[in-house]
């Protein structure tokens, strides 16, 4: 059985992770993961500390379990660009802070790099307010860049045409002709997506009211910087994937760094540029569809969660009520390789839901509120 | 030409154009009255299951469709919604939504009731009445949440309005609501208490802060017992925010503690707003089992897994249970 481990405050609770009920305590890593998550409590997600964190508690996981591969997410530039008024040089500065963090591991364990910039992130000018439009306007989030609109009138279509701040309507059928894939990737689609032009947010239903100041760019291109040889020669995002595997099964001990809110314009290391788009969609930085994208190998439209979705409606009794609105886990490269594997981040339940590794330790945050760091322990096989 | 406002204990003495402490008032020009600055306006909609408000005895296991506005009447030390309540008002409060839009949302978005919830309803009261009255007549309930420092009046009108109310009992003490809240005494929320207590239903939210009001719960058990041994009541490990950021959040064993000591006397005493909390779910006072599963997520409140009831009684022996259960 898959386990969650809770630590809060130093109180710790051991759950089922496809249940959330509290579970008997056998699993060969228990024992280490309670002593990690209980010795590192994670600062908030706009500190720069929380970049601190990722690293110790990545060492740690190398020194005490030796994995083969190991996913560390670095999520701090983006929550302090999106939550915190900051200047340009200030933005370098956190850049720099990250980058350094990720020097520290990478110098402390003999780890092979494939470092991934999701992406870069612009100023916030103005909102589109979905209310407007007679439909239902669907806006999860803080910064949504991307928005669903159901049962859309006559009117509302008019009114999108005009209404500044939408660079893009899509129509469902045409999203499906034109990029194909999973018919179950179309049941939860929006009768139309719309994309915000730049600059721009979506307001609507599901949209948190937090003051925000920066969102993702439309990054038609994101940083790798890797020196494996499988990683040099590939051009799309959803190439990580296999390369990351076909080295791991050469023996070769491999670290997929994934850092969010940065950029090709803000990179401070020697790079690919890698496509971050499936035709003439873009992904949005750090949203869970380019995750899926780098972490399973495959483009959005062959997995069940598409951009503007109603995010709500995934939030009645499902399986792994701690995975956020998933009800499966995807097949990503740590549930895929059958070597040692472990996971940092503090990108919450990103972490461990498209790392797939063995043990994965993440913070246990939700709205920037910071309740506490939890372990996931994937069912070790015989 | 002035005049108090008759929504808030404060009562602000309001003149044409000026506004209270709240700055959601004012006194019209025109005839004199109080009223609204942003009449119908919200900061937020969003749709949840019911138990994550927490409402654990209303509904259980419904969609609410839930509305937040901005500003406050008191002004809490450790208050985790400042970016709103604090907020500039014509900058955070994005939609107009009159009743009728509100309600037919509610209806296309599969909720059974609508709740204010995010900030104090107290500030826009005329507009959520209005609300409650327009979305009953849609046999849609409505509730709030508050720190119950209303007026006596305006306290009346809530519970003869509202389908379920939240009242967040902070303390017994004036001298915490002078220190933390930014309110002179706690008298008005006690009366008030006891007012919605005779109305509609209640559940009552205590936010702890370790050191400070910790002490008080179980004065405030037994306040709560006097009031109806059946009253759902919310212990909340709270994170302290805005002027007290850098305060601990409770420890957790000793609440857990007290949780069980005062659960004889309050069998509906639940402890939450930390992830995996095992104290979220309700026992049967009389045979002992559990009647309705529920979830900790982190976060407020809880997520429904599994409900045995049979009506409004326990599905397995038959004891009558304080749930409002849809028709």
């Amino acid at each position: 059985m898959d386990l969650a481990v809770i630590d809060t405050g130093g109180w710790q609770v051991t759950l089922s992770l496809k249940e959330g009920k509290a579970a008997a305590d056998h699993h060969p890593l228990l024992p280490l993961a309670r002593k990690i998550i209980a010795a590192h409590p994670y600062p908030k997600d706009v500190d720069i500390d929380s970049a601190r964190w990722v690293t110790e508690v990545a060492l740690e996981l190398h020194k005490k379990w030796q994995p083969q591969y190991i996913m560390l997410v670095y999520a701090t530039p983006f929550f302090a660009y999106a939550f915190r008024s900051m200047v340009e040089g200030d933005c370098q500065l956190v850049v720099d802070q990250v980058f350094q963090e990720i020097e520290r591991f990478l110098s402390a364990a003999d780890f092979s790099p494939v470092i991934v910039g999701m992406g870069d992130m612009e100023l916030v000018v103005d909102k589109v307010n979905l209310l407007d439009f007679e439909g239902i306007g669907v806006a999860g989030g803080p910064l949504a860049v991307e928005a669903g609109l159901f049962h859309p009138s006559p009117q509302d279509l008019n009114l999108a045409l005009f209404l500044p701040g939408i660079q893009k309507i899509v129509d469902r059928d045409v999203f499906q002709q034109e990029l194909g894939g999973n018919p179950l990737f179309y049941q939860r689609f929006p009768d139309r997506l719309l994309l915000a032009e730049d600059g721009f947010i979506f307001r609507g239903i599901g949209s948190l009211p937090r003051p925000v100041f920066r969102r993702s760019r439309w990054n038609r291109e994101i940083p790798l910087a890797s020196p494996l040889s499988s990683l040099k020669t590939i051009e799309d995002l959803t190439q990580i994937a296999p390369a990351v595997l076909q080295e791991l099964s050469r023996g070769k001990k491999v670290a997929l760094i994934l850092v969010e809110g940065v950029g090709c314009a803000s990179f401070p290391l020697p790079c690919r540029r890698i496509r971050n788009t499936h035709g003439w969609y873009c992904y949005p930085g750090g949203g869970h569809n380019q995750y899926w994208a780098v972490t399973a190998g495959l483009h959005l439209t062959r997995w069940f969660y598409p951009p503007g979705m109603a995010w709500f409606k995934e939030d009645l009794i499902k399986p792994y009520p701690f995975s956020g609105p998933f009800s499966s886990l995807p097949e990503t490269i740590g549930r895929r390789f059958r070597g040692k594997s472990a996971a940092v981040g503090n990108r919450s339940i990103y972490t461990h839901v498209f790392s797939g590794c063995q043990i994965t330790i993440e913070c246990f945050a939700r709205a920037l509120y910071n309740q506490g760091v939890m372990a996931v322990l994937r069912e070790l096989e015989e | 030409m002035a005049a108090f406002c008759p929504y808030c204990e404060r009562r602000c003495v309001l003149t044409p154009g000026g506004r209270g402490f709240c700055e959601m008032y004012t006194l019209s020009r025109k005839d004199g009255q109080v009223v609204e600055v942003f009449p119908h306006r919200y900061s937020s909609i969003q749709v949840n299951p019911i138990e994550r408000l927490p409402f654990f005895h209303f509904y259980p296991g419904s969609r609410v469709l839930v509305l937040g506005g901005a500003g406050c009447n008191m002004d809490c030390d450790y208050c985790i919604n400042s970016y709103v309540v604090r907020g500039d008002p014509e900058e955070v409060l994005q939609f107009s939504l009159p009743p009728r839009r509100i309600i037919s949302l509610a209806q296309e978005l599969g909720c059974q009731s609508i709740a204010f919830a995010i900030n104090e309803p107290t500030v826009a009261l005329p507009s959520l009445l209005e609300l409650a009255e327009v979305a009953a007549s849609q046999g849609l309930p409505v509730g709030i949440m508050t720190n119950g420092y209303a007026t006596a009046e305006a306290t009346a009108r809530m519970g003869r309005t509202f389908a379920f109310i939240s009242v967040s009992l902070k303390s017994l003490k004036d001298e915490f609501c002078q220190e933390f809240l930014g309110v002179e005494s706690v008298r008005a929320v006690l009366r008030n208490l006891e007012i919605l207590v005779s109305l509609t239903h209640v559940e009552v939210v205590t936010p702890v802060v370790q050191g400070l009001n910790d002490r008080e719960l179980k004065d405030m058990a037994e306040f709560i017992f006097r009031l109806n041994p059946e009253i759902p009541w919310h212990i909340f490990r709270l994170q302290p925010e805005h002027r007290m950021a850098r305060q601990r959040p409770p420890e957790i064993p000793p609440l857990a503690e007290l949780v069980q000591e005062v659960r004889t006397r309050l069998p509906y005493t639940y402890l939450g707003n930390f992830p995996g909390s095992q104290w979220v779910s309700t026992l049967c006072p009389r045979c002992g089992k559990e009647v309705v599963s529920r979830l900790s997520l982190g976060g407020c409140g809880a997520q429904l897994v599994s409900l045995h009831l049979k009506g409004d009684s326990c599905a397995y022996c038959g004891f009558p249970l304080p749930f409002k259960i849809q028709e």
